[in-house]
């Protein structure tokens, strides 16, 4: 009996095979199916699929039956029509294929000398197997697999008895793959590798224990069945290294051969010398999760490590990581020539982001077990930064984030974990010693950044917006004295947590830093001219209250060391007494809830007032206005004035824009301020909003590679990239639109002047060029549209679809269309017609 | 009109769908693509070939008429964009013209007029 035998993956993991019997003279072919679904290798078997007419029957339980509907539909494709008879059995003579006769003598000979060789192979491979990986499979394990001789379900066992399996694997491979007389034939099997590795096996000059056979049958033995497009073999794994439902599993595919490759190298002892993309993206995966976990992986699935990973990063998240990391990978098609460090540098940097994020997480739900979860992410974390110091990442800002977010954590931890057991305080001078840490932003950087986790809840949401959060800060100590006051104040916050208080004190501290903030933004609106200038008075005088309020209650006994890092972490309050020292307040070293209530309503109770009192000069101001005056125009209604001044329509700039100039340095001032402070921190969201994209990111760290910048992936960026950068030059371009407009009103109410002529200029100047800058935006933008579209539809962008279309056709065709859509609205009328 | 005229704007919709994606087609209110969806001869589907332009699918004139008055009233992105068509469109026109008051040969004009409406 003569035997031919194609298999073909369904989607439930059930392998059709499909055989050619000779028997008495005749030949048959049938298909049967076999559940390989929980089986721990499978089956090489000689194939020939291009004699597609042979799919008859199934075989179920020895018995054969007619083929399923969902069997018969996979197998159209082959046969058609599908020829049945009574009984189900098979049944069709084959079509000629030109199928050569076997030679048993050769059979026999090539039989009896691949045998010696198998044996020797698995000798070899399970020997370094047991030396390499044996430490990782210490027990049997307790699943049950599909015995190959028997077929029945036995107990799984790993590398300790892997020699019997892989003995089946590979006699498989090698016996029914391997006539080098056929290699062109029937008998050859769709790998090109495996092909390879027959010729190898079958000419005895060749050494047949080759890199290639590991990296082979370390698919065998670890794959779960094969799939076949028709032509290709491909041991894989569905569903281990792929995790969304729909779209394309760069990754899952990559890492099949990246691990691959990279244990099977290490198992024949050399360095990967093929895949190396996907090498790099293995080793980016068993950097962060250890090299035991991934060689699991290979052969439990991806459940185990999907499930640890979620306990570390949360639910769902291994499924968005895979998500994420096919974005990264597009960029690294294997089928590409690429920078080998790319792949490892993205995950790298996926992975950092996406501990952050979940720090982020953390530290806003605040779980019990927050200490705990943290712990597992330090320790990924860990890993990370390891692997990056170990393998030289070409990216430095991986490495940096990778040890900045390893500091994030143990700081966190540091600052939040009580000393002792049952111990709920921080501990005293935990803090300060924080503080003192060296970082590399600087400690002040730092202690401001880290108080905004603390207090505000709020970390930015990944570790680029981390830089931000800082230059803000930065920005706000500077901006002006009274920012500076209430910076000042918060200070005094820093002391209390410093001196020690509860988790819940923490939280609460968090709401009293909202009333905090609100008075800073009050601060900064009115710092900018809008309101009269005793209203200003008044604020300042609020906020000096503040201070002497914030003083008092958090008032305490001169402490040098302490005392001396606040006053050094300050820069604006250096100098400058809160006169907290000298009148201590003996029950200073716990702040209470009641006290910080009392704070919170002190606070609201002054801020309303100051309010209303603004509110009140704001409409005596407004009714000695002229009939005519411009200002007529501005919104006074409301109880919460100074709010609705800010927040009206929700953003800083179009209330202050609501708000003509009282004076022509008034309008100066606030074109200047619209600079400085209004442009500055809408553009700065939006540059942020821009970075805060992780694939922008990964382009734009690998932007010197054309190559990348002009895969579709990279365009794909850079048209999302391009629509950033021309959203913030347009909003720009509105800001000076408004800012001449200002200055133009000025100029008219006001009279010339040479320094409001030359601020013009400027602002006129800096509108052509953003305006240039635009026009060479849309050219690009257009550019990259029909780049990277397919030939249909670029003729489509490019107009060149109408190239024969007429304007009186298209009027014609307008008109019929109108007409049959005489019912209802009417939707092309309604449009633009031509 | 035509039937399959609306078949093939039908698939060129899809098409379109396919190469720049469902928000740019919905773009077009629904009740237009609805009446487009109703109109067309559902037991006929032209087959687009991606690796060639939309004027070489083989598509009637009154087809790729429709999707240029489509572009125009519903697709262009910007105004740079919708004035280029509007050119290329006068253009044609003028050609065609051009071309009718050269023609003397009487099968060429009719075939021209032809195309002209």
């Amino acid at each position: 009996m003569r035997e031919n035998e194609a298999s073909e993956l369904c989607s439930d993991g059930v392998v059709i095979c499909v055989q050619t019997i000779e028997f008495d003279n005749e030949k048959y072919i049938l298909a049967r199916e076999i559940n390989f679904k929980n089986a721990a290798y499978f089956e090489f078997r000689s194939l020939d699929l291009r004699d597609p007419k042979s799919f008859f029957a199934t075989e179920k339980n020895g018995e054969y039956s007619p083929v399923s509907s969902g069997l018969e539909k996979k197998l159209q494709k082959y046969a058609d029509p599908l020829e049945r008879k009574d009984g189900g059995i098979i049944i069709r003579e084959a079509e000629e294929s030109g199928e050569s006769a076997s030679d048993p003598e050769l059979d026999e000979r090539l039989s009896g000398e691949l045998n010696s060789r198998k044996a020797e192979f698995i000798k070899a491979f399970t020997e370094r197997y047991e030396q390499v990986f044996g430490k990782y499979f210490p027990e049997k394990y307790g699943e049950t697999v599909l015995d190959n001789e028997t077929r029945e379900f036995v107990p799984k066992t790993h590398k300790r008895d892997q020699a019997r399996n892989l003995d089946h694997t590979i006699s498989e491979i090698i016996f029914d793959s391997s006539r080098p007389e056929n290699c062109n034939g029937q008998y050859r099997t769709g790998n090109r590798k495996i092909a390879m590795c027959d010729e190898k096996l079958c000419r005895p000059e060749q050494n047949y224990i080759s890199e290639t056979l590991f990296h082979e049958i370390f698919h065998a033995d670890t794959a779960t069945y094969t799939t076949m497009d028709g032509k290709n073999w491909q041991a894989n794994r569905v569903g281990v290294f792929t995790a969304s439902k729909d779209g394309e599993k760069f990754v899952g595919t990559a890492l099949n051969e990246g691990l691959t490759e990279y244990f099977a190298s290490k198992l024949y002892g050399v360095k990967p010398n093929t895949y190396e993309a996907n090498v790099a993206l293995a080793k980016a995966m068993i950097g962060a999760f250890g090299e035991e976990t991934m060689l699991k992986a290979c052969y439990d699935g991806g459940e185990k490590l999907e499930q640890g990973f979620n306990k570390i990063f949360g639910e769902d998240k291994y499924a968005e990581f895979m998500h994420r990391a096919d974005a990264c990978y597009e960029f690294c098609n294997p089928s590409r020539t690429y920078i080998m460090s790319q792949p490892r540098d993205s995950l790298g940097s996926l992975l950092t982001t996406m501990i952050n994020e979940r720090v982020d997480d953390i530290i806003k739900e605040a779980p019990q077990n927050y200490n705990e979860q943290l712990d597992s992410l330090r320790e990924a974390s860990d890993k990370i930064s390891k692997f990056v110091e170990a393998d030289n990442f070409q990216q430095k800002r991986v490495g940096v984030a990778a040890y900045e977010t390893r500091d994030r954590i143990a700081k966190l931890q540091k600052m939040l974990v009580p000393a002792k057991k049952n111990d709920s305080k921080l501990s005293s001078g935990r803090l300060a010693d924080l503080f003192n840490s060296e970082h590399r932003h600087g400690a002040n950087e730092f202690k401001l950044t880290i108080l905004d986790d603390v207090m505000r809840q709020n970390w930015a949401s990944n570790f680029y917006n981390y830089h931000f959060a800082f230059k803000n800060a930065e920005y706000l100590a500077n901006e002006s004295d009274l920012n500076g006051v209430m910076r000042g104040a918060q200070q005094r916050i820093d002391l209390v947590i410093e001196k020690g208080c509860t988790q819940d004190d923490v939280k609460q501290l968090g709401e009293l830093r909202k009333v905090w903030e609100e008075a800073l933004k009050n601060s900064l609106v009115n710092d900018a001219s809008l309101l009269p200038s005793k209203a200003k008075s008044n604020i300042k005088t609020l906020i000096a209250k503040a201070k002497m309020f914030m003083a008092q209650k958090f008032a305490k006994p001169k402490d040098a060391q302490i005392e001396n890092e606040v006053q050094a972490t300050n820069p604006v309050q250096s100098g400058e007494s809160l006169g907290v020292a000298a009148n201590a307040d003996p029950q200073r070293g716990v702040i209470s809830m009641k006290d910080i209530e009392q704070i919170r309503d002190t606070f609201k109770e002054i801020i309303e007032s100051e309010r209303l009192t603004a509110k009140k000069e704001w409409e005596a101001a407004y009714a000695a206005l002229e009939p005519d005056d411009p200002r007529r125009v501005w919104d006074i209604s409301g109880d919460n004035f100074a709010l609705n001044v800010r927040n009206n329509n929700g953003t800083p700039l179009e209330d202050i824009l609501r708000d003509p100039p009282t004076s022509r340095n008034d309008a100066l001032g606030k074109a200047m301020q619209l600079d400085e402070f209004v442009m500055e921190k809408e553009i700065n969201r939006m540059v942020d909003k821009r970075l805060n994209g992780f694939a922008y990111t990964t382009l734009n760290g690998y932007n010197g590679d054309h190559r990348l910048l002009d895969s579709d992936m990279g365009k794909r960026l850079q048209r999302m990239d391009l629509a950033s950068e021309k959203a913030i030059l347009e909003k720009q371009q509105a800001l000076l639109e408004t800012k001449i407009d200002i200055a133009e009103w000025c100029e008219r109410t006001y009279g010339k002047d040479a320094v409001i002529d030359k601020h013009i200029g400027e602002l006129e100047q800096k509108y052509d060029d953003n305006k240039k800058a635009l026009s060479a935006i849309g050219q690009r933008q257009k550019q990259l549209s029909t780049q990277s579209l397919e030939p249909r539809a670029q003729s489509y962008a490019q107009n060149t679809a109408f190239q024969n279309i007429s304007a009186s056709r298209v009027n014609e065709l307008f008109q019929s269309v109108n007409r049959q859509m005489q019912q209802g609205i009417n939707p092309v009328q309604r449009g633009r017609a031509l | 009109m035509n039937k399959r005229l609306y078949s093939e704007v039908y698939a060129i919709l899809e098409a379109l769908r396919e190469d720049f994606g469902a928000d740019y087609v919905a773009r077009i209110p629904a009740d237009v693509l609805k009446f487009i969806s109703d109109s067309r001869d559902t037991e006929y589907t032209p087959i687009l070939d991606k690796n060639k332009g939309y004027h070489e699918q083989g598509l009637s004139d009154d087809a790729v008429a429709a999707l240029a008055m489509l572009k125009l009233n519903y697709l262009c992105e910007t105004d740079e964009e919708k004035a280029e068509l509007l050119n290329l469109l006068d253009t044609n026109e003028q050609a065609l013209n051009e071309k009718m008051k050269s023609t003397t040969s009487a099968l060429e004009l009719l075939r021209l007029i032809r195309r002209s409406k």
